[in-house]
């Protein structure tokens, strides 16, 4: 890569909804409640948004805003200006944002707009876990998969070669669910025990209900300016920086179950998204050198796959790592202090922007209960297509 | 002279019980044991079994295919087709669906016999595959059968059993029938069918055999006749008058049930599988008239035995597990909607891929990739590609059984299987007890029925656990 983003871009205003079950609210009334709190807190009107990203993964699997540009433009008059959709599966909303992120590191653009959404329960949950691959998709190789199944079988052979068991998977679960309990935004705000995940009902086999996201609305967005501007132009004393970003397509989305060279312990996209991101902004030692991260946990065999993946641990230590305490709240990387997809849910499109937009806060300091005191430096990580590609971006304060 | 050189044979593994029927009707022998097609089973699916089974895992040089059944799938499409696709046959093949009567599986071993004495056929394949239909609490519940035989037809040295002659007659008869679209046979006076129509039209049709070939009843080792029951079967023995000893101790109607235009196919492959060379063997298919041809067992007869014939099935035998499960696999309780997305134009286009099996290996760099793309995967080469038909054993690298999708048993077990000769298989299980899965499980491909999107049949491998 002979390019490198560190110091080019600034976020400097980040808004994100509460996240749940939002019957009331409509994919518009998301994207601009999200788009106007970041709005507010950078300080700019729509009138200085020069261009904007629209990440939506599955306009049309569960309602019909969000197939184009045109949406967001719509919502949020940002007429005649350039404003485009971007998807890439479950790293949608982060792709926004790198898209985004990319026009003003290239000049093009001073200030920008990235926003996540998705609003999934127009519909019942069953229609998005199972109808996209039964009602659409391939009419063979997708008929049987669901997303949990696709990392049930992860789940099974990291069992098999690690002899972890579903009290490793458990573990994530309750921590998740404690960082979800201090988070006013989170779908689920409830505390669960290690004893209520293993009584759960099976969903994918050895996954059980808590083990999975549910299925959420919501919507996030961010505001990005060239670095300089930041205090030149807006008066920022305190932003945040992405220092660096990576994007990795290794596995096809139908192919990766059928390929001989996918090891099912691990994700081939995050590690090179990682070695990306971390070559960009000088990263040698993640697990020193990252003050805190959000990471996709889908599943919670997935948080499990990304520590090892993104080089906290080493291959085989993901689950001793949570076990011990060292990825919760007070301990030495918390990771997903938001509650994760897990308790703050998944809004497909939403959540690479809300992650981008969750670090913003915990970098700026305005996490309340849940602040990682003195964080400088944060991770943030999605998977999607299921593992065929991953994104991440390593922020940090000014 | 034109011969079997090749048999196979398929019976679904479950079984419905007559305990199980009993409990919910209150009558039907306790000792019935009816094998029944699954959910993903249908005459192509079980038709494809039996073909495989006598045919080989790709390879074949068979160049015409009759296809017999009465209640073929498609009522207006061909249905062996469907076949000749999965069983990897040549694309420059003939293909005819017979049917009508339950004597289609005989009256397609003659034509095939005919076209391969007249050259206009080197290798002939016959299959004959029944999913017969009964209604909930009717007596033939219990005494039909589902399932599938095949047999190969050439010239030559590998003939395991010379076809010496056959007979055909014809009698407009009303014993039993199906109008289109009814899901139940009916039969006329049972005392007037079974003396006028069995047993009058059975005994004609070996007895015209006889008296063309000029053979006695002596010269025949094994007499194979077509019943709907046992009892019929034992009043059309009794009156055809060969010795006790041509008569199968335990005949396929007593064991299984009856198999329809399967049936005496099914009776012939069980018994050349047991032959001794220099045998003499008729085998008589019934309806409207009827087909009895005699066979004889050459000194390669015993190459039969290598099949997968009905042994192979039975011994997989399982009983269903409820009433209820019976009434899903046949579709009689209702379930979810959901309508999978499906198009012609795809299936079309990937038909080497999804029926038969081709992989693509990558000249340049030997990459084995499967669903193959048009650029490899491994190093970038743009069509490069020699094809590879899969191999059909595996064990299993990892798997899920989820509860989700929709599915008559409440779960789908999904699994990636490394595939012996290389590539891995992600589909669908099937024939499996849930809890017996592991990793490291041997399983091979079957063909089934994936669903019905679009209105019409998709069909797919799935993995069914293997010895």
């Amino acid at each position: 890569m002979s390019g490198n983003i560190a110091g080019k871009v600034a976020i400097i205003g980040a808004g994100i909804t509460k996240f749940g079950e939002l019957f009331e609210q409509s994919y518009n009334d998301l994207v601009v409640e999200a788009a106007f709190e970041a709005y507010e807190d950078a300080g700019v009107s729509g009138d200085d948004v020069e261009a904007a990203w629209l990440g939506t993964y599955l306009p049309l699997g569960w309602g019909f805003d969000g197939t184009g540009g045109p949406s967001l433009a719509e919502a949020l008059n940002l007429y005649p200006k350039p404003v485009s959709r971007v998807a890439n599966y479950c790293t949608t909303g982060m792709e926004a944002v790198r898209m985004a992120a990319m026009a003003v590191a290239s000049g093009m653009h001073d200030v920008v707009l990235a926003v996540g959404a998705e609003k999934m329960r127009e519909v019942p949950p069953r229609g998005s876990l199972v109808a996209q691959h039964v009602e659409k998709l391939h009419p063979m190789y997708s008929k049987g998969r669901t997303a949990p199944g696709s990392f049930a079988v992860l789940a099974r052979r990291y069992f098999e070669e690690f002899g972890a068991d579903k009290e490793d998977l458990a573990e994530v679960a309750v921590k998740n669910h404690y960082h979800g309990s201090l988070n006013k935004r989170a779908h689920f705000r409830k505390e669960i025990t290690k004893e209520q995940v293993l009584k759960a009902p099976p969903v994918t086999e050895p996954l059980g209900l808590y083990d999975c996201c549910p299925t959420t609305d919501g919507a996030a967005a961010v505001v990005l300016c060239r670095a300089e501007l930041a205090e030149t132009r807006f008066d920022k004393k305190d932003y945040v920086l992405i220092d660096g970003m990576g994007l990795s397509c290794a596995t096809g989305y139908i192919t990766t179950a059928f390929n001989p060279r996918f090891s099912f312990i691990g994700f081939e996209a995050t590690r090179e998204a990682a070695r990306q991101a971390y070559e960009q902004s000088g990263v040698t030692n993640p697990r020193e050198e990252i003050d805190v991260a959000e990471v996709h946990d889908c599943f919670t065999i997935t948080e499990i796959l990304n520590y090892e993946d993104l080089g906290f641990v080493e291959k085989g230590e993901g689950p001793g790592f949570v076990k011990s305490g060292a990825s919760r709240l007070g301990g030495e990387l918390p990771v997903n202090t938001s509650g994760g997809l897990k308790s703050c849910g998944h809004p497909i499109g939403a959540t690479g922007a809300r992650v981008v937009a969750d670090l913003t806060h915990q970098l700026l300091g305005r996490c309340g209960d849940r602040q990682v005191k003195g964080a400088k430096r944060a991770l943030g990580h999605t998977l999607g297509g299921p593992g065929a590609v991953s994104s991440v971006f390593v922020l940090s304060k000014n | 002279m034109a011969g079997i050189t090749s048999v196979g044979a398929y019976i679904p593994f479950h079984r419905l019980g007559g305990e199980t029927v009993r409990s919910v009707w209150g009558a039907g022998s306790p000792k019935a044991s009816r094998p029944l097609a699954g959910f993903d089973e249908d005459p192509i699916t079980m038709g494809v079994e039996a073909l495989i089974n006598a045919a080989g895992w790709g390879d074949s040089v068979v160049d015409s295919l009759y296809f017999a059944s009465t209640s073929h799938p498609y009522a207006e499409k061909s249905n062996a087709s469907v076949l000749a696709a999965a069983a990897d046959l040549p694309e420059t093949l003939f293909t005819l669906d017979a049917g009508g009567s339950v004597r289609a599986g005989t009256s397609a071993l003659k034509a095939a016999c005919d076209a391969i004495e007249a050259g206009s056929s080197q290798s002939a394949a016959v299959v004959a595959a029944e999913k017969r239909p009964s209604l909930p609490g009717s007596p033939d519940e219990l005494s039909l059968c589902d399932g599938a035989a095949a047999v190969l037809l050439g010239k030559g040295e590998d003939v395991a059993a010379e076809i010496e002659a056959v007979y055909s007659w014809s009698e407009d008869f009303i014993d039993r029938w199906r109008l289109p679209g009814e899901g139940a046979v009916s039969a006329g006076d049972a005392k007037f069918i079974q003396d006028y129509g069995y047993v009058r039209q059975s005994v004609a049709t070996v007895e015209g055999l006889l008296n063309q070939t000029g053979a006695t009843r002596e010269d025949i080792a094994r007499v194979l006749v077509y019943a709907p029951d046992a009892r019929t079967h034992a009043a059309i023995t009794r009156k055809l008058g060969f010795p006790d000893s041509a008569y199968p101790e335990n005949p396929l109607i007593a064991r299984l049930g009856d198999s329809g235009a399967a049936a005496p196919l099914l009776a012939l492959v069980d018994a050349l599988q047991s032959a001794e060379p220099g045998e003499h063997i008729i085998v008589a298919g019934h309806g409207s008239g009827g087909e009895a041809i005699l066979l004889r067992a050459t000194d390669k007869v015993h190459s039969l035995r290598a099949q997968r014939g009905l042994g192979w099935s039975v011994e997989r035998a399982q009983p269903i597990r409820n009433y209820g499960q019976w009434l899903k696999f046949n579709g009689l309780s209702p379930e979810e909607e959901i309508r999978p997305f499906t198009s012609p134009s795809i299936l079309w286009k990937e038909n080497r891929a999804t029926m038969r099996l081709m992989a693509g290996v990558c000249r340049a760099c030997g990459e084995l990739q499967y669903p193959r793309q048009q650029v490899c995967n491994a190093c970038g080469a743009r069509d490069e590609w020699d094809e590879r038909k899969l191999g059909r054993r595996g064990k299993i690298f990892t798997f899920v059984h989820d509860y989700l999708p929709p599915s008559p048993e409440g779960f789908i077990t999904m699994a990636t299987v490394e595939l012996e000769g290389g590539g891995r298989f992600y589909g669908q299980m099937t024939n499996h007890v849930k809890d017996d899965v592991h990793i490291g499980m041997e399983c091979e491909l079957t063909f089934r029925l994936l669903h019905q999107g679009d209105g019409y049949y998709n069909y797919f491998w799935k993995l069914r656990p293997a010895d």
